[in-house]
């Protein structure tokens, strides 16, 4: 290779900056050194971008946001987290580890409902610049395990110390609290893939048997929840009593031992953030010496995590390995249906490419398809972003069903209560049944419907390039999930109207009111991440931050909304006569309610018309 | 160099790669060529040990990409179709990484030799992320000479390149297998690559329609005055 470049050797060209003086060469490095390098390179200009976006015009709303939200972060835990009640530092750390079980269960149900592409069946989550030159490089498989793993990192740390500003109260050491917090939340990193990987290596027929198994098991955790919370409840107790005793109930569950044994991984990081000792090194150590205690739980945490680490690479090479028996597996039966059947034509079809079945036919066949023909979208525009979206959440249909279930069931729950004749009570479930419809809009729906332009980062150059205005691209983009908010909203009031027996205007307002909440919700949502774009999986500080940014928006919303309202109801009976009195109340709250979702609209038009694909999009 | 036994590739319900068996010498530069969806970049790929055949034996440069993973892996260059590149990396920053991965001992001169004949030489210090598409397919494939592997797979590298760029790469892959390098190069570009391909390899529905020299091919259709009409009168008679 060397002789066929020497011809250009010869040339004088002008060298560049980096090369000057480069007269070294490359020596043998360890893999773990290369991906040390890498990552110190690739941290380097993700800091430097972060601080150029940071001072750039373009990104002052999303900075100065992010920078009030630390201020008032720090200032908050500082100030008014520092004046509420200590919790007992031994039920923190029940919470601490049997929470992250909780969440580990809740990422292993998530994770088996969810599907992979083919060409992409494990849980070890690469770029596609990764796939190529770390999961292609000469390196072994362990340490592209264990780099995937490594790049939370620096994440978690961060994540641990906004953790540390709001209970560092309730602990004697705040640096143990730290480092307990960060150890724990990088074991709990573990758990998560070791149980991915599990997942990945069933074949399809275990994955559906788990499927209902992980359903039933819900089903019997929330049944058994709620049972409890009835049981446990003051009698005629408000809802807001009622859903304090199931945080509470919730809590206990986590501390319980059933839990605690599954979070053995998590207990010497917990126990060290609390700064209490841990059995069996209270029967070896004197319970004063907290300082060893602390030295030791370290080191405990560490061998977990490193047996943790054992644990996944020797997981990451059976799943391969029994992946790899049940491809076989279907491939003897792929190979013995068209030999069997004697079906020419059938063989014929199942060419890949269908290049040898009759074209002409399917074309034919296709083109008089009834839904293609009648459905009225293919005339509109529009239509053509609504229809991709209507496929899209076709593949998702299972995971969206569930995601609303569960808040519908749990916003109609207050309406189970026994209200017992108490005076008002009714009005109480039914303020607590519209507030969880609410809350449901704006918190669980904006994720759990994640098929706007959040999916698209990878094709805004392509979305640009559509023959659409901006409010058609917008209103195209948002219309499906809005939709399916909306129907989710008017579902569970109309099950809860005919519960609770309430006033058919207040029914028709809600119903009118609620699609605007769930029109600004979306809007807000994707105007921020318009504003401030990322990958729809990214994992990070920034993200930590941006969605704490979103949840105080939110917070805003819930809290403000209600005392807009009042204050206009209060306003309309002093000023207006009588009888104007409800139609304008009526009307002009759903023209103020509307008027900011609309607005929330125009904010997410002006983004997408301000958003440079060349310059916005993030690196890869 | 490169032996293929009876490869066969499953993606759930789609068989890529039906039943391959082909051998491929030392110091050959071979066309693999076919329509969309033929199964040549999923042949590439199992012969880059990147996804694991379902079935069937793979030998390249000796090593089975599954007993000697990590050894293969040393000996082949694969460059995909619009290769992905680390977008937070400077264009020196990725010769620099590919050099410690492979270990390659003085490589900047080799690499500022291979830039320059690419004609990267001035984005020396520019972010991939300034690259248009032909400059990050040069570059990558900039990073597969450097590499210099006794193995190279090049999968639609023509695509994106310019004119020069088109020749410098098939100058430089004519060059490269001169000194026993074994090359696969996947294109579309028929007339583009015949006249460096030693020989042709067609794949059509994931089975081999064709493997032999290109003059066999062009001798087999004597009407035909080139190899991409060789080609489709090839792919009529079999098809």
């Amino acid at each position: 290779m060397s002789t066929a470049y020497s011809s250009s050797l010869e040339k004088s060209v002008s060298t560049p900056r980096s090369l000057a003086g480069s007269a070294e060469g490359s020596t043998w490095k360890h893999p773990l050194e290369t991906i040390w390098h890498l990552e110190v390179i690739r941290v380097t200009y993700r800091l430097q971008r972060f601080w150029n976006r940071l001072r750039s015009p373009r990104q002052a709303v999303a900075s100065i946001l992010a920078i009030a939200f630390v201020l008032l972060y720090v200032l908050a835990g500082f100030t008014i987290l520092s004046r509420r009640e200590v919790v007992d530092p031994s039920r923190l750390q029940l919470w601490l580890s049997g929470g992250m079980v909780l969440y580990t269960i809740y990422h292993s149900i998530k994770y088996l409902w969810s599907t992979r592409p083919a060409d992409a069946p494990t849980c070890v989550v690469t770029t596609p610049a990764m796939a190529l030159w770390i999961g292609g490089g000469p390196m072994p498989r362990r340490f592209v395990v264990l780099h995937d793993i490594a790049r939370v990192v620096p994440a978690t740390l961060m994540k641990s110390m906004l953790l540390c500003v709001v209970i560092w109260r309730d602990v004697p050491n705040v640096f143990c609290l730290w480092l307990g917090v960060f150890l724990a939340l990088f074991t709990l990193e573990w758990m998560r893939r070791i149980v991915s990987h599990v997942i990945d290596a069933m074949n399809r027929r275990e994955k559906k048997t788990l499927r209902a198994a992980s359903l039933v098991i819900a089903l019997a955790l929330v049944v058994a929840l709620g049972l409890q919370t009835i049981n446990n409840a003051p009698p005629g107790g408000d809802p807001a009593m009622y859903m304090a005793t199931a945080i509470g109930e919730v809590a206990m569950f986590a501390s319980g031992d059933a839990v605690q044994c599954l979070a053995l991984p998590l207990q010497p990081a917990s126990h060290l953030a609390v700064s209490e000792p841990m059995w069996p090194w209270t029967t070896i150590i004197p319970a004063g010496l907290i300082p060893l205690h602390g030295a030791v739980l370290l080191l405990t945490s560490l061998v977990a995590i490193a047996l943790l680490g054992y644990v996944l690479i020797r997981l990451d090479d059976w799943a391969i390995e029994r992946r790899h028996n049940d491809e076989q597996t279907q491939l003897r039966n792929w190979n013995a249906k068209p030999e069997s059947s004697g079906d020419e034509l059938r063989a014929a079809l199942a060419q890949p490419n269908g290049a040898i079945a009759d074209t002409a036919s399917i074309a034919e066949t296709r083109s008089q398809s009834r839904s293609q023909k009648h459905n009225p979208l293919m005339r509109w525009p529009v239509g053509a972003i609504v229809t991709r979206q209507l496929h899209c959440i076709r593949r998702y249909q299972v995971n969206v069903i569930v995601s609303f279930a569960i808040p519908m069931a749990v916003s109609l729950s207050p309406l189970l209560m026994p209200s017992n004749g108490l005076a008002g009570q009714v009005a109480k479930q039914w303020i607590f049944v519209i507030g969880g419809i609410a809350l449901s809009s704006l918190l669980l729906a904006p994720p759990a419907l994640q098929i706007d332009f959040r999916r698209d980062l990878k094709r805004m150059c392509l979305l640009r390039s559509f023959p659409l205005t901006s409010t058609e691209m917008c209103a195209g983009m948002l219309s499906v999930p809005v939709a399916i908010t909306i129907l989710f909203q008017w579902i569970t009031l109309a099950i809860a109207a005919i519960i609770a027996s309430v006033s058919l205007v207040q029914v028709g307002w809600l119903a009118l009111a609620f699609p605007a909440l769930a029109l600004l919700t979306f809007a807000v949502e994707n105007s921020l991440f318009l504003a401030f774009p990322h990958p729809i999986h990214e994992q990070g500080i920034a993200m930590v931050i941006r969605a704490k940014i979103t949840f105080l928006w939110k917070g805003i919303v819930l809290a403000f909304v209600p005392v807009l309202l009042f204050l206009w109801i209060t306003a309309c009976h002093q000023v207006l006569p009588a009888a104007v009195v409800i139609p304008v109340a009526f009307v002009g709250s759903l023209i103020g309610c509307w008027s900011v979702a609309l607005a929330a609209f125009a904010v997410l038009v002006r983004c997408w018309k301000r958003f440079d694909p060349a310059f916005d999009t993030p690196p890869d | 160099m490169i032996e293929i036994t009876h490869l066969q590739k499953l993606y759930d319900d789609t068989l890529a790669v039906k039943d391959i068996s082909i051998s491929i010498p030392a110091g050959v530069v071979c066309g693999l060529v076919g329509p969309n969806g033929a199964g040549k970049t999923t042949t590439l790929r199992c012969l880059a040990g990147l996804i694991r055949p379902t079935a069937g034996e793979i030998r390249v440069h000796g090593l089975c990409p599954i007993e000697d993973q990590v050894e293969l892996k040393r000996n082949v260059a694969y460059v995909p179709d619009d290769p992905p590149l680390f977008d937070d990396l400077s264009v020196g920053q990725h010769l620099d990484f590919v050099a410690q991965l492979y270990r390659i001992a003085d490589h900047r001169r080799r690499a500022y030799d291979l830039l320059e004949r690419f004609e990267l030489l001035r984005k020396y210090d520019s972010a991939v992320t300034s690259l248009s598409r032909g400059m990050r397919q040069k570059l990558a494939i900039a990073c597969a000479y450097l590499i210099e592997p006794p193995v190279l797979l090049l999968d639609e590298p023509l695509t994106g390149l310019d004119p020069p760029g088109i020749r410098t790469l098939l100058d430089s892959i004519t060059q490269y297998a001169g000194r026993g390098n074994t090359v696969i190069i996947s294109s579309h570009l028929l007339a583009m690559i015949g006249d460096v391909c030693d020989q042709v390899w067609m794949m059509h529905g994931g089975t081999v329609r064709y493997h032999g020299a290109t003059t066999a091919l062009r001798a087999s259709f004597p009407q035909a005055e080139s190899l991409e009409q060789a080609f489709f009168a090839a792919m009529t008679v079999v098809g």
